[in-house]
């Protein structure tokens, strides 16, 4: 699970879901682990957050923030 | 990243097994990308910052877009090309013509009469702004009105403007005259009220005059002999009358039993299209209704759409039988009405009615006494003959 508390930055998860397709924007990112069109790992200093899903698009911001779009199954937090 | 389109892109194709480190290193480098299908467009800003790092070499260039490139994908459209080039000819074309003449200042010239005028003259909706000489039209207005002092024409827009100042107190014609004048009684009356500006009252509150007498004179006598000036005053008189009414028990009426749409016209914002037009089978002298309808929305706007109809009414003449009842209210109708007509907004004193039956007929008659201004003005001719 992510550790907010020990997070040196703020992090924040934002999800829109609707019928075609989810967003997920976190911020507060160190690195992407893993990046495919069917799953994404995101590593921020608080722990990993593993996307899963199908047409995956990964849209990179200023600030250490990023949006995953597509259809996302699931979410894990480690 | 949302301006990519117009400031110009470059499209890479980036291998699968290096997603994850081009993407983070956009993160650490602050590059605002998206990355899709294994491929990302980068700017050539954001390409600068890459300059040296060796991301840089996992990125295999696909192409390349210049700078506004939908706006030139347009552009190399020729029906796009000949849509501006027409709406700018016809918006040039449209800003010369005017669309609506607004009149202004103006409050005993009614507006119609000057709208009229400058139809005649050539001012009106429809006509081309170059093709109008404004000096000339407010010449011609001018001394198409006596009462009008000053006149200005501007154009703002499409639009014309007429500044229309009337003539007031000493200016106004009615004021010059100034000719020597008595007040004389128009009717027989007693008088109950006398008020005289100037002049000398003939008369007093509870006299009985004749009609034709003299109530304020302008005839003045003073040390330096005898004088004439315009009499001027008011001077209330009770009058007594009498009003009859008779309404039969059958009558001829005329009455519309047929109505022909004769005229239609599509108006839109001040311009008026007509559609059809034919009075061939319309009687002369008969009744036409002008009916304007405008479109409105579902929420009760009115929209500037809209279209006239004229319908012209055939009547014929029949002969209607009424009531008793109904003889003796129509009588009192007629009645009521010739009564507002003959009283004409004078303050009614006292009013005796009498209803009469006759043979198939019904007669009201009512004496009236009522208070009106029983003055009128009366030039003094002055004989020079010795």
């Amino acid at each position: 699970m992510i550790d907010a508390k020990k997070s040196t930055r703020a992090l924040a998860i934002e999800i829109r879901k609707s019928k075609a397709r989810s967003t997920l924007a976190v911020s507060g990112i160190v690195s992407i682990e893993e990046f495919s069109c069917e799953k994404i790992i995101l590593t921020t200093h608080g722990g990993r957050i593993s996307v899963l899903g199908t047409s995956l698009v990964l849209s990179v911001f200023e600030g250490r923030a990023v949006e995953v779009t597509g259809k996302i199954t699931g979410v894990e937090l480690q | 990243m949302r301006f990519l389109w117009f400031l110009g892109y470059t499209s890479f194709n980036i291998k699968p097994e290096c997603l994850s480190i081009v993407a983070s290193t956009f993160l650490r480098l602050g590059i605002s990308a998206k990355i899709k299908n294994g491929r990302v467009n980068l700017s050539t800003s954001d390409l600068k910052r890459l300059d040296g790092n060796p991301v840089g070499e996992m990125l295999v260039p696909l192409y390349r877009k210049g700078a506004l490139p939908l706006f030139m994908f347009f552009i190399k459209q020729k029906f796009t090309v000949c849509a501006l080039l027409f709406t700018l000819l016809f918006n040039i074309l449209l800003s010369d013509v005017i669309f609506d003449v607004r009149i202004s200042g103006n409050t005993e010239v009614p507006s119609y009469k000057i709208r009229e005028t400058l139809d005649s003259l050539g001012l009106c909706v429809g006509k081309r702004f170059s093709s109008v000489d404004t000096s000339s039209i407010e010449v011609g207005l001018l001394n198409g009105f006596d009462d009008i002092a000053w006149v200005n024409i501007n154009r703002r827009g499409t639009v014309a403007y007429v500044e229309v100042v009337e003539r007031k107190g000493a200016d106004a014609p009615e004021n010059k005259d100034s000719r020597p004048s008595n007040i004389v009684a128009a009717c027989d009356a007693v008088i109950e009220e006398i008020t005289v500006k100037s002049g000398r009252a003939m008369v007093s509150a509870g006299d009985v005059v004749r009609r034709g007498d003299i109530l304020i004179s302008g005839v003045i006598d003073s040390e330096g002999g005898t004088s004439f000036i315009k009499a001027e005053g008011t001077v209330i008189g009770s009058v007594t009358g009498d009003v009859t009414s008779v309404a039969m028990q059958k009558e001829e009426v005329r009455v519309g039993f047929d109505t022909k749409c004769v005229e239609l016209r599509l108006n839109i914002l001040n311009f008026s299209a007509n559609i059809f037009k034919n009075y061939r089978n319309c009687e002369d002298g008969c009744d036409i209704i002008v009916d304007n309808e405008y479109f409105c929305t579902p929420g009760g706007t009115r929209l500037p759409f809209g279209y006239t109809q004229k319908l012209a009414v055939s009547e014929k003449t029949v002969e209607q039988s009424y009531t008793e009842a109904e003889m003796i209210m129509r009588a009192y109708e007629k009645h009521k009405m010739a009564l507002d007509l003959a009283l004409g907004g004078c303050e009614l004193v006292g009013i005796k009615t009498v209803g009469t039956m006759g043979e198939g007929s019904y007669t009201v008659s009512s004496s009236v006494r009522y208070l009106m201004n029983v003055g009128e003005e009366r030039w003094i001719e002055i004989s020079t003959n010795k």
